[in-house]
């Protein structure tokens, strides 16, 4: 188990390795840091002392790869490779392109994002398998059908109808809510309700579906026949012997998102006014700073290889058939 | 108890379990088939009732239908089923799930994927023993651990805290039928209990039931297609074909003189030693054809074959270790013999086979072939001797692509092979195979799926013989199939062998078709071979422990002969 | 050509030949017994025939907005040379010019006679007041909207339904004459098992479908000539030309995304999982590494970054719609990166099944070589999960655009999508009377889309899907 998970993190080595290549040719590779420069101060009337100078205050003044001006090992140390991309690895985000501690902002952040995305994922699953219990108690009868008709159907909805419908008739008509903000505290819960609440519903469609779908395999299994043998009532199969089997699949589709839930929702955020990273990840797009962009790549890339490491440790966790070597 | 059991015997007025013109249809959509076609039949308490039937015959849907746990396009249409004086038809499900489980018990075929993978044994034991006696989990638990020392096993303390992964099939046949017994049943329903199994341990679970049975006086309702088991477990024997039974005797009857002439096809069908040399249903021998003159190097040998695959494990994937699974086989194949490889599940047989052929890189250890090294050989001269070696495997389903069409089937190893250049030729041939496989010529135009498994093995075969092949690997080849289907299947091999002189590597676990098919016989056990010689030898007279343990667990069935009238 | 001289734009080229593709491929299909037979099922199931109708009328629309041209200046070909204006229309242009062209100042409601806001007038005499002045074009052949604009709509209305009626009957009197050839039975027998719905093929189920569709197409079509049916946005511009021309965005989104990515994903999962070794390793070191960036960050900063690219470089495109119609290519592209791992994995993971069953054991003992063993026996018995990929994939797609031009890295804001109506009628909604329309009409239109897109989905999956078929 430890010589496994071992093995796993020395793999995700060459794996961020390739992302900080990836998003290094594509951010100074593609463009050279002097096109930025000119995108940022905007495409005309700017002289080549200002770029200089926006490059310089932002560290992208440096070569690329090699810097033959500096002594010894600051030949390497010295270049924007070294600085903007090396530095990742121990997770030196370095400043925005406004100047701002990205390491600092991030750690700030991620709680308004949390309080959102844990609160939607716990309820959510909640729900969506408790429906999808209740479809497959029913299935081959008309509330299946139509079940599943008006679970397709909530899924080819937008989720910016969600939101935008969810604010407008909760925030604007009904007024039970605020529309968007957030406050740390108690009092904070009264804007977490709406965003946690559409996030659920925006979700119902496609989980409830999915989890039937994973129920009804397991249903047609020889093992419920054999409980069915035994004399155990329809509604006990299913708890005690489909919901356990068929957690396993749910489960691990669960852990692998886990960690990426601090990266938080970029939509429900920038809609809500929350300042997680969501939001601080969408600002950035669209005031092109590339420095947060390119520490979200980098960040959302080590969370992800951390979701598939929990998953397959949960894997040994709920299913005893699985040993990992 | 004893009590309860002595009073139902003095009433013994009626029969235990009593069908009565049973009849399930399956519907889907728009269409209808009838499955169970007005079955009627009696189970006495304590006595084992064999359904016999191939498959499709409809014996597995009439135990569903007994114990009402059909698949959902399934339904009963017309008849009555009766427990003692209750008639299960109409009894609300709330009722029915009562009797399941304490009144009637199944067991069934599949052991690997009937009990539930993440649920330690021990509570699958338990869960029946607490919803029908309402016992305490602590109750529960100690009877779970009598029952798995009922049913043999070795270690209850431990096995009832393992998972069913961790079992071998044997063993959770076992634990299965310690959950069937939990409650003590009057009646049990074993549905093909132990054709999954191996030929030993079939024997063992078949006495486990049979003396489980004795001590708690049960009935029993034996579901299989295996004569041999039949004739072994059996009082009674109804011979299923079609959705109905055809013929209702008791034991010895069946067994010396069959009513119908079902019963005396499916006899007949069975190979055994004493009808070596005959057909067991064409009606001519073919004689043989000696024309050639084979010279020793036309033996194929193998000499100490091993093949090993690596187990890795650790931080850098580092081989640890292997499973050996060939590990020194040494062989000959005559030409114009046949030589059968029997042994159990695992004991690495077919392995043998696909190294022979190289569709398994040989570990070390030679094969020898025309003088040819065919181990160690080039690409471009074991495409030459790729004619001459062939192999038909064991599931004609899987064994062809269901995306051509059998001529383009048939004609693909010669095309690679290059054995017929000309377009016109090869389609000719193709012809002619379909016909001396017994199948008709426009079947080149059509696709696998419209043919039935013995069909689709005779393409197979026709596949092997088009790239005209002195000696065919034959893995299996029978055992996914009907024994009727068998006997034609092993005719036809016969008859191809004393035509065309081919020689077969006859992989199998069949003791009977050895006896019946083989010249001789090498028998394997973990990789190895322990016996081998000429198969009269080997079978009256066995040398090795595991071949006489295997003998012994064959049950034993002498086919009545039919006198005719 | 008679409008203008032709212009191919890149993504128009593609349609093309998807189209083209398909067309062959259900030729060749209907000629394979086994390759025929799953289609059968979704043509005979009414969620089947529905769906792919819906969907057709989307595609049609679509493709005839692909065909491109530069229109001819009406008046230029005085010295017999003809000139072509730069901008480039297209076919479907054409067809609604009458809506393309009728624009307001700013936003009027649906079926409005009068501007949305309120303007100061001046009035012949002199003075001034306020008031919603009447629209250029939108019910401007009403003397006195208050009284006749009801009755109006209820006259083009029943115009349309008759209109349709007609279409429809002759349509189906049609149908059934074809169809009674083809079975060799009367006419009249043919009609009432149609109308009994007793045919194979669901025909009662097409023969409502078809009318509802015509009655809504022709009486939008009465109405659109006289009015601004979804209304008028900002500009004036028509919301209901808007949406229509968002049809062939999310169309060509929808489709090139994942024809971009299958040959990537189909070579690259075989390779992995026939070869095994070390090309599995690279691969999987590929698609893993890809996989761990999250998507919408990737694409993101592909997007930033072309930003910058096409900043720099802004004199490679000749027009506008070149580089808008360059933009949704490579975001095509992008989302086709983003999305080709998961197909990849589970196209090696068949592939490793496939390698050891039988048949191909088989064909080994054939000496049949790796080429020819992929392409006769292991690409034709996995691409089911290819075609099912396709259908799947598409109405993600189409709700990822949405989203991606919401956040504004989707396509270009001058091109027509749902995406970019939403995002330009975000701030509608806080205005007070409030201006619904343009959202109403982009999310219902997306809506209509996706919705029947997912339900061909799900017959396709379930006639494909052997697990699903055999039980």
């Amino acid at each position: 188990m430890i010589a496994y998970i071992i093995r796993r993190i020395l793999y995700a080595i060459p794996i961020l390795i390739g992302v900080n290549i990836l998003t290094f040719l594509l951010f100074f590779v593609v463009n050279s840091p002097d096109d930025m420069a000119r995108m940022f101060l905007g495409q005309k009337h700017v002289t080549e002392e200002q770029i200089e100078d926006w490059k310089s205050e932002r560290g992208y003044h440096q070569p690329l790869f090699y810097n033959a001006e500096e002594e010894g090992v600051e030949k390497l140390t010295q270049t924007i490779f070294y600085t903007k991309s090396v530095r990742l690895f121990v997770f030196d985000f370095g400043r925005s392109d406004s100047g701002r501690d990205i390491s600092f902002d991030i750690s700030q952040r991620m709680w308004p994002s949390l309080a959102i995305a844990v609160p939607q994922l716990i309820v959510g699953l909640l729900v969506t398998i408790s429906l999808a219990l209740l479809i497959a108690f029913f299935r081959g009868t008309y509330i299946d059908y139509w079940a599943v008709v008006i679970c397709v159907a909530l899924m080819s909805i937008s989720s910016l109808f969600y939101i935008i419908g969810g604010q407008f008739v909760m925030g604007k008509v009904l007024r039970v809510v605020p529309i968007s903000g957030f406050e740390d505290g108690v009092f904070g819960i009264k804007f977490l309700i709406l965003p946690v609440l559409i996030g659920i519903i925006g979700g119902i469609g496609s989980s409830t579906r999915w989890y039937r779908t994973i129920f009804l395999e397991e249903i047609n299994k020889d093992y419920v026949r054999t409980a069915r043998a035994k004399g155990i009532s329809e509604q006990m199969v299913l708890f005690k012997h489909v919901l356990r089997n068929a957690m396993i699949p749910i489960l691990t589709g669960v852990v692998v998102i886990l960690p990426l839930l601090f990266m938080g929702s970029l939509i429900t955020e920038s809609f809500f006014g929350i300042p997680g990273l969501g939001s601080y990840t969408i600002d950035a797009i669209n005031r092109q700073d590339f420095s947060i962009v390119r520490s979200m790549v980098f960040l959302g890339a080590v969370l992800y290889i951390i979701g598939l490491l929990l998953t397959d440790i949960s894997y040994t966790l709920v299913d005893p058939r699985v040993r990992l070597n | 108890m004893t009590e309860n059991i002595s009073t139902l015997g003095k009433q013994i007025t009626s029969p235990l379990l009593r069908i009565e013109n049973l009849t399930t249809v399956f519907e889907t959509g728009s269409r209808k088939v009838t499955v169970v076609d007005g079955v009627s039949f009696e189970v006495n308490e304590g006595e084992t009732f064999a359904l016999v039937g191939e498959s499709g015959s409809g014996k597995s849907i009439t135990a569903l239908s007994t114990i009402r746990l059909l698949p959902e396009a399934a339904r009963v249409t017309t008849g009555s089923i009766y427990l003692g004086n209750q008639d299960l038809l109409s009894l609300p499900e709330r009722d029915m799930r009562n009797i399941r489980g304490s009144g009637i018990s199944m067991i069934f075929q599949e052991p690997m994927t009937s009990l539930n993978p993440v649920t330690k044994v021990g509570k699958q034991i338990a869960e029946v023993l607490i919803r029908h006696k309402g016992m305490s989990k602590l109750q529960a638990r100690q009877r779970a651990l009598d029952l798995l020392d009922a049913v043999n096993i070795k270690n209850p303390a431990h096995t009832i805290d393992t998972y069913a992964h961790e079992l071998s099939g044997g063993m959770k046949q076992r634990v299965m039928i310690a959950i069937a017994l939990a409650c003590e049943p009057k009646l049990l329903i074993a549905d093909e209990p132990t054709t999954a199994l191996d030929v030993t341990i079939q024997a063992r679970v078949l006495d486990l039931i049979n003396e489980l049975q004795q001590k708690f006086k049960m009935a029993i309702l034996f579901i299989t297609h295996d004569l041999g088991v039949v004739k072994q477990v059996a009082d009674h024997v109804a011979v299923m074909k079609q959705g109905r039974i055809v013929e209702q005797s008791t034991n010895e009857v069946f067994f010396s003189n069959p009513q119908h002439d079902y019963s005396w096809e499916l006899f007949a069908a069975l190979p055994a030693m004493e009808k070596r040399g005959k057909p067991l249903l064409a009606a001519s021998v073919v004689e043989k054809v000696v024309d050639q003159k084979n010279t020793d190097k036309d033996t194929l040998r193998v000499k100490d074959l091993k093949v090993h695959f690596p187990i890795k494990k650790g931080i850098l994937k580092r081989t640890v270790g292997h499973v050996k699974a060939v590990d020194g086989v040494s062989l000959e194949i005559p030409p114009g013999k046949t030589v059968a490889l029997v042994g159990e599940s695992g004991s690495g047989k077919t392995t043998v086979g696909k190294g022979i052929l190289r569709l398994v890189q040989p570990t070390s250890g030679e094969v020898t072939y025309l003088d040819l090294p065919i181990h160690e050989i080039g690409k471009q001269d074991l495409l030459e001797q790729r004619t001459n070696l062939q192999i038909v495997f064991q599931d004609p389903y899987s064994s062809m692509n269901p995306r051509m069409l059998v001529g383009d089937i048939i004609e693909e190893g010669m095309k690679a092979l290059n054995v017929l250049k000309d377009t016109q030729a090869r389609k000719a041939r193709v012809l002619e195979l379909l016909e001396q496989v017994g199948l008709s010529k426009d079947a080149h135009l059509r696709y696998p799926h419209e043919f039935s498994g013995g069909q689709r093995q005779r393409i197979c075969i026709a596949r092997a013989l088009a790239v005209n092949p002195k000696i065919i690997i034959c893995d299996e080849p029978t055992s996914a199939l009907d024994v009727s289907v068998q006997a034609q299947i092993l005719d036809l091999l016969n008859e191809l062998q004393a035509r065309l002189g081919i020689s077969y590597l006859f992989i199998t676990h069949n003791m009977s078709v050895v006896a019946y098919f083989a010249d001789r016989v090498a028998v394997m056990y973990q990789g190895k071979i322990v016996e081998e010689g000429e198969v009269e030898q080997v079978l009256t007279d066995p040398q090795h422990e595991y071949t006489k343990k295997l003998l012994a667990a064959v049950p034993k069935l002498v086919p009545p002969e039919r006198i005719l009238a | 050509m008679m409008f203008g001289k032709p212009v191919f734009l890149i993504t128009d080229v593609l349609i093309f030949f998807l189209v083209f593709v398909i067309i062959l491929f259900f030729a060749y299909a209907m000629r394979k017994p086994h390759l025929r037979k799953p289609w059968r099922q979704v043509v005979r199931s009414k969620a089947g025939v529905i769906s792919i109708m819906v969907l057709m009328l989307y595609v049609c629309i679509g493709i005839l907005d692909s065909m491109h041209f530069n229109p001819k200046v009406e008046n230029s070909s005085k010295d017999g040379d003809i000139q072509y204006s730069g901008e480039i229309q297209s076919v479907f242009d054409l067809i609604v010019s009458d809506i393309r062209n009728s624009t307001e100042k700013t936003y009027s409601a649906p079926f409005a006679a009068y501007l949305f806001a309120k303007e100061t007038v001046q009035l012949e005499d002199g003075t001034k007041i306020r008031e919603h002045p009447r629209l250029t074009w939108g019910g401007a052949h009403l003397a006195n909207p208050e009284l006749e604009k009801g009755a109006d709509i209820l006259r083009l209305a029943i115009t349309g339904l008759v209109k349709a009626l007609v279409v429809w009957l002759v349509l189906m009197t049609l149908l059934c004459l074809l169809l009674s050839v083809r079975a060799k039975k009367s006419f009249f027998a043919v009609t009432k098992n149609i109308a009994k719905g007793a045919s194979d093929i669901p025909w009662r189920t097409i023969a409502v479908t078809l009318a509802v569709l015509l009655a809504v197409i022709l009486v939008g079509a009465e109405w659109a000539a006289k009015y601004h049916v979804l209304g008028t946005d900002k500009v004036g511009e028509d919301v209901l030309y808007q949406a229509l021309k968002s049809i062939r965005t999310g169309v060509v989104i929808g489709t090139l995304t994942t024809l971009l990515m299958l040959p990537f994903a189909i070579t690259l999962g075989i390779m992995a999982g026939y070869f095994r070794g070390w090309v599995d390793d690279v691969i999987q070191y590929l698609y893993t590494t890809l996989n761990s960036i999250p998507g919408v960050l990737l694409i993101a900063a592909a997007v930033l970054m072309l930003n910058v690219y096409m900043g720099k470089h802004a004199e490679d495109f000749a027009s506008l719609t070149e580089r808008a119609d360059m933009r949704l290519l490579f975001l095509c592209l992008i989302l086709g990166l983003t999305s080709w791992t998961g197909l990849c994995r589970l196209l090696r993971a068949e592939t490793l099944k496939l390698r050891e069953v039988d048949f191909v054991q088989a064909a080994s003992a054939f000496g049949v070589g790796p080429t020819q063993t992929i392409f006769r026996h292991i690409m034709p018995n996995m691409m089911h999960i290819v075609l099912i990929t396709i259908v799947l994939d598409f109405s993600g797609l189409v709700l990822a655009e949405a989203v991606l031009s919401y956040i504004n890295i989707g396509v270009d804001p001058t091109m027509n999508s749902w995406g970019n109506m939403i995002n330009s009628a975000r701030l509608e909604m806080a205005r007070e009377p409030v201006v619904w329309w343009s959202l109403a009409a982009s999310l219902f239109f997306m809506f209509t889309m996706v919705l029947f897109a997912n339900l061909f989905a799900d017959v396709v999956r379930d006639a494909l899907d052997p697990r699903i078929a055999k039980s």
